[in-house]
């Protein structure tokens, strides 16, 4: 039975496939886009350089492809031998000519009236294996599409929507098993990661972010907390074919400031998780910001690098996390060896040798409101950042500013908000933005990009030597990878809230970023 | 028998209701504090927000239309959308209509007296529309009643720095060529920057042009008027102001 299935996968066209051993070979193809983060280990980072900083002035908009949503727009797009697949919030799916930006076929998706999502019906993406597209909806489905037609092929519940379940994440398919997380951590959930077969949907594991009861873990949660702890995986992980481990962040604990009814670490919110691809098990973590009650999620793309650490040749991983640290761990053990601020932070004294913060006094969440920086959206959110291996510098968004953080009482109510609390921005006082380049070798910022507001872009690092990214306004830029100065922009009139990636079409390079509720493509006049 | 059973289900439904709502006005006070009291006041009385103890609001004054303001917030003020669930949306309407009515709000003062003022000694129509008519550069006033509290509106002349929203931050300017601006800042993102002179001329500018640019967020244009007019006066003024409401609906 499994024979005839792999045949009939294999049967047609094998341009347009995406087979594992593309997944694992994506950096030997920059011409396409194939996962959310461009590879395994998530750099963004195109190998392409037709368009680089010499010539970059001359970017022009070749097409443009108008969506028809009210949502906030997200996503990634995938593009593969000349055909570009995207979502269009909150879960519909286009196949667009990468030519021109016409459609091959729009997927619709009717949702039930009432959706328990805390910001917005959004979606951040696709994953493809062989020849299916996999979506993740906000009704807490997995649904695969045939890539041709956008066929329904199947369609799975990965949880109970009315109880606060809902999925956002871009899936990443990993040798033959589709990734997924799962949002809610506004709503009380138990968070988890699940792998899915991609034939039928079925499910091959699942790992709980909280642990249960008897499973080491469980006793940093008070009481019954770990119930409704939260803990969500809402955007998209990292794959180590070698070491054979994912890594995927975890987000807040639930509920968001009020920490007094969870007494405890909270493991494993706020965390990196290293799980065993085959099996989901946990072979390490580490928990960026232990019995968080500022809601920062270390939700954070995992970004992998072998490189030197302080003189000796490591797997590492590279982390800009809300709460406003970078991180250098190793990714084999999980060893913590370095953070530092990369914008400004009242929180924490210092973080010791073990990784873990001392917070400075009053830092937590009062009934009459304590200022801290930054603000509940953190240092850095679920933008994506950039790793590029020419420069080997690490590019992400960053937003400096403060809010007062409230504790309040949080009466848990299934499929409802569980917050505790709401914070306030300073009034006057807006914060500011920009693009920052770390040095990883010794986290410091080799430079820095104002921005006037808090960006929610992802960030694309090209061969060409330039660092591509987006404002709240509208500009798309282009920035000159090793000192940050400003080559290009264009306005495209509509909030910049996703990722720039680049790929090729008929040889030539080009450059795509969803803008406002479209999507904009640039090339070379 | 059917008819009976229906009235016995409605008295039910009755009871349970108003006891719900006891109990709502209960649950809605800490609820109140925590998202609404910044700008509307402690119990309601207004501030930076609309005082809602008059029972009749802007936006519609059914307990529906309530529950639309405060869940989906008001475009194009700072009233924003309030995610919080369902029950406890339902507790603020109750909490606030509880609070309607309890208070009379009465201001000292004679608002003819103070419509004189306005557009005499005050010198306020330079800078603020009355409908459609003064100046451009201050905030308009048509409405200014129903938006803000008397002891709001006597602060804001008194002590205008106290609170600047930042659709009223003044702009410095000097481009290349040496020309200078002044005004107030209507917009403004990385590369560029909108405002409106003190000529009451547009202007939109790339900031690659400027040679200064200084936007302040802490001195307002507008004078404190506590130098220049009597307590009376300010009484008279305050009043006139409070009198310039919209026709609300009731509810």
């Amino acid at each position: 039975m499994k024979a005839i299935c792999v045949v009939a996968l294999a049967a047609g066209s094998l341009a347009g496939q995406v087979s594992y051993q593309r997944l694992l070979d994506a950096e030997r193809e920059p011409g396409n886009w194939m996962t959310y983060s461009g590879n395994y280990s998530s750099h963004r980072h195109s190998r392409l350089e037709e368009v680089n900083r010499d010539n970059v002035s001359r970017l022009r908009l070749k097409w443009a492809f108008q969506m028809k949503t009210l949502e906030q727009v997200e996503t990634t797009m995938l593009v593969v031998d000349g055909i570009m697949y995207l979502t269009q919030p909150p879960n519909d799916v286009f196949a667009l000519d990468a030519e021109n930006g016409r459609p091959f076929w729009h997927y619709r998706r009717s949702l039930p009236e009432r959706i328990n999502v805390c910001c917005g019906q959004v979606n951040r993406g696709l994953a493809m294996l062989g020849d299916r597209l996999f979506m993740g909806t906000v009704d807490a489905h997995l649904v695969a599409l045939d890539r041709k037609t956008g066929t329904l092929i199947w369609d799975v519940e990965v949880a109970d929507y009315t109880k606060g379940y809902s999925v956002t994440v871009a899936p990443l398919a990993v040798k033959n098993e589709v990734i997924l997380g799962i949002s809610g951590g506004e709503y009380g959930i138990r968070g988890f990661l699940d792998a899915y077969d991609p034939r039928a949907g079925k499910r091959l594991w699942r790992f709980y972010t909280i642990p249960g009861p008897g499973e080491p873990g469980h006793e940093t949660w008070s009481g019954d907390s770990w119930k409704t702890g939260g803990a969500p995986t809402w955007v998209t992980g990292s794959f180590d074919p070698k070491l054979n481990l994912i890594y995927w962040g975890t987000g807040n604990a639930a509920p968001d400031w009020n920490g007094d009814v969870r007494l405890g670490d909270n493991l494993y919110s706020s965390s990196v998780i290293a799980l065993d691809a085959d099996t989901g098990k946990l072979k390490w973590y580490f928990q960026f910001s232990p019995h968080d009650v500022h809601d920062w999620d270390a939700v954070q793309v995992p970004v992998l690098v072998d490189a030197e650490f302080r003189g000796i040749e490591r797997k590492l991983m590279y982390w800009g996390n809300r709460n406003a640290f970078f991180y250098v761990l190793d990714r084999e053990t999980g060893e913590f060896l370095t953070a530092k601020p990369f914008t400004t932070q009242t929180w924490a004294e210092r973080i010791d040798e073990k990784g873990r913060p001392v917070a400075r006094p009053n830092s937590d969440p009062t009934r009459e409101g304590t200022v801290i920086s930054p603000g509940p959206e953190g240092g850095t959110n679920w933008y994506s950042p950039s790793y590029s291996p020419v420069a080997k510098l690490f590019y992400l968004s960053v937003w400096d500013f403060a809010s007062k953080f409230y504790s309040g009482d949080a009466p848990y109510q299934a499929g409802t908000h569980f917050f505790g609390s709401v914070p306030m921005r300073l009034p006057n006082d807006p914060g500011s933005g920009a693009v920052e380049a770390i040095d990883p070798s010794t986290g410091e910022v080799r430079w820095k990009y104002p921005l006037y507001s808090m960006p929610l872009t992802g960030i694309l690092s090209t061969a060409g030597h330039l660092v591509f990214g987006g404002t709240l306004e509208g500009q798309f830029f282009a920035l000159d990878a090793a000192t940050g100065k400003e080559l290009w922009h264009a306005n495209t009139g509509g909030m910049i809230a996703a990722g720039p990636v680049s790929y090729l079409n008929k040889g030539k390079q080009l450059v795509s970023i969803a803008a406002g509720t479209a999507i904009f493509t640039f090339g070379l006049e | 028998m059917k008819a009976w059973l229906c009235v016995l289900a409605l008295r039910l439904f009755a009871v349970e209701i108003s006891t719900a709502q006891e109990n709502d006005l209960t649950a809605g006070e800490p609820l109140f504090r925590l998202h609404c009291a910044e700008c509307h006041g402690m119990d309601g009385e207004g501030g930076r927000g609309p005082d809602l103890r008059r029972g009749v609001y802007q936006h519609g004054s059914s307990d529906e239309a309530l529950y639309r303001t405060i869940s989906k917030g008001i475009a194009g003020t700072p009233m924003p959308a309030t995610s919080i669930s369902d029950a406890q949306l339902w507790q603020i309407v109750r909490y606030i209509r509880g609070v309607a009515g309890r208070v009379r709000v009465t201001v000292p003062g004679n608002s003819a007296a103070g419509a004189k003022l306005f557009g005499g000694k005050g010198g306020c129509p330079k800078c603020h529309m009355i409908r459609g008519e003064g100046g451009r550069l201050g905030p308009d006033l048509t409405y200014i009643g129903s938006q803000r509290s008397p002891t709001h509106l006597r602060a804001s002349i008194l002590r205008p720095d106290e609170e600047i929203s930042p659709a009223y931050w003044s702009v410095e300017a000097s481009d290349q060529d040496g020309k200078v601006y002044s005004g107030i800042r209507l917009n403004e993102d990385t590369y560029s920057i909108q405002f409106i002179d003190l000529d009451e001329n547009l202007h939109s500018l790339a900031k690659q042009n400027l040679r200064t640019l200084t936007v302040d967020k802490k001195k307002s244009r507008m004078p404190g008027y506590g130098g220049m007019l009597t307590a009376a006066e300010l009484d008279d003024l305050v009043a006139y102001l409070y009198s310039l409401q919209r026709n609300a609906r009731l509810p």
